[in-house]
């Protein structure tokens, strides 16, 4: 615990961009987070958040096509999961791995519902809420035309082209065939393309 | 006119593949700001189970492998709930924790049918009952471990989602055992009446802990 207090202050006092610079001597890593988290220490699994969720938010937010607040309740889902789940965490891959993973299924699953729920063959397309590309810059445009992409290209795009998975994870994590997941792609890249040379 | 203005009214240059895959690596994978989420985070965290907690849920989940075997034996003898009750038994995947009055209420239902589903017992062929009798067993035996198991650890969503599939799946097979000797009894509407009865307060039970 007190560890966690130490690094916490350190990196308030150095900025968010201190973790590297932190000395390696008060910094818990996130094995030893995990590990004091699974005994019920809240304050350590913050720690995680404070350390992951800008990760997790990048990723919810361009799978579900620029949507801050559905992007916001999914971290949140992801992050309750992976509490609920970390007495399943065997350390064998690293912790910001197994999150990944873990988010990736969340948001998934939650997919899977809505389109239940909807009962159609059209996934619903999420419109991205207005004002939402503060600090993205010369990427404003790229990430506009991504979060205009189907569902299922946005998918594999993301975690293929941004995330760098390969296609045997994200067919499985995404329940499709691995040519599904390449044809994806190619659709993904080719509709990116004629939109930017627009 | 400005040197920018200029350059706005040049040809775009066309976008290969390659930058584009370029473009799309050096998206930044962080992105702050908006709310701090913890607090909401944090009133959704539920205390971590102890080890001994975890090893009846262990202990749980097996009963469940075995409850899957006993749910394959009544598909086999080609039963099939009503939608009713197969709708509940998805919604049960769902349910908030079972509240005390949820759990009277379930007790209830099962004494209040009981009686009905032993009559409708000696009607029954010898080797269908003791396949019946089986698969309740099995339920009762599942539903035994994870009563245990939420002993130790009573505010377990997973543990209390478990318990509730259970109640389900223990009336299904009640309500089986009953329709078939429904098909044969002479008095089929009295039977019928108290089928209906646990479906109801199982609806009651749903409202009640939503």
């Amino acid at each position: 615990m007190r560890a966690v207090a130490e690094w916490d202050n350190s990196k308030a006092a150095l900025g968010p961009e201190s973790e590297q610079t932190v000395d390696s001597g008060s910094v818990m890593d996130d094995t030893e987070l995990v590990d004091s988290a699974r005994d019920g220490d809240q304050r350590a699994f913050e720690t995680l958040y404070r350390r992951h969720q800008g990760r997790l938010m990048a990723l919810c937010w361009r799978m579900c096509g620029g949507n801050d607040t559905l992007a916001s309740e999914l971290v949140q889902d992801a992050f309750v999961r992976a509490w609920q789940k970390l007495h399943l965490f065997r350390g064998e891959a690293k912790f910001s791995t197994w999150l990944h993973r873990l988010t990736v299924n969340v948001v998934l699953s939650d997919r899977r519902i809505r389109m239940r729920r909807l009962d159609r063959e059209q996934p619903l397309e999420l419109a991205p809420e207005p004002g939402n590309a503060p600090n993205m810059g010369l990427d404003a445009d790229l990430e506009s035309a991504i979060s205009r992409l189907p569902e299922r290209a946005r998918t594999v795009l993301v975690l293929h082209d941004v995330e760098g998975l390969k296609h045997t994870e994200i067919a499985q994590l995404a329940d499709m065939a691995v040519g599904t997941s390449k044809a994806q792609l190619h659709r993904a890249r080719k509709l990116l393309r004629e939109w930017l040379n627009e | 006119m400005s040197n920018n203005e200029h350059q706005d009214h040049r040809p775009p240059t066309l976008l290969s593949d390659s930058a584009l895959q370029d473009r799309l690596a050096r998206l930044s994978r962080e992105r702050q700001g908006g709310d701090d989420l913890w607090p909401q985070i944090q009133a959704r965290l539920e205390p971590q189970p102890t080890k001994r907690a975890l090893a009846w849920i262990r202990r749980a989940a097996a009963a469940g492998f075995v409850l899957a075997i006993a749910a394959s034996l009544i598909i086999n003898l080609g039963i099939s709930p009503s939608n009713d009750t197969e709708r509940l038994s998805r919604h049960a995947g769902n349910l908030p924790l079972l509240s005390a009055s949820a759990e009277l209420e379930y007790s209830g239902a099962l004494q209040n049918l009981l009686p009905l589903t032993v009559s409708a017992a000696v009607a029954q062929p010898g080797t269908l009952l003791a396949d019946y009798e089986r698969s309740l067993e099995v339920v009762r035996a599942a539903t035994d471990a994870v009563r245990v198991a939420l002993a130790s650890d009573p505010g377990s969503r997973y543990l209390n989602d478990m318990l509730a599939d259970l109640h389900y799946r223990q009336l299904n097979v009640l309500k089986a055992m009953a329709r078939h000797a429904d098909q044969q009894s002479p008095e089929p509407d009295k039977l019928q009446v108290g089928l209906e009865m646990p479906t109801t307060t199982a609806k009651n039970t749903i409202r009640s802990t939503s």
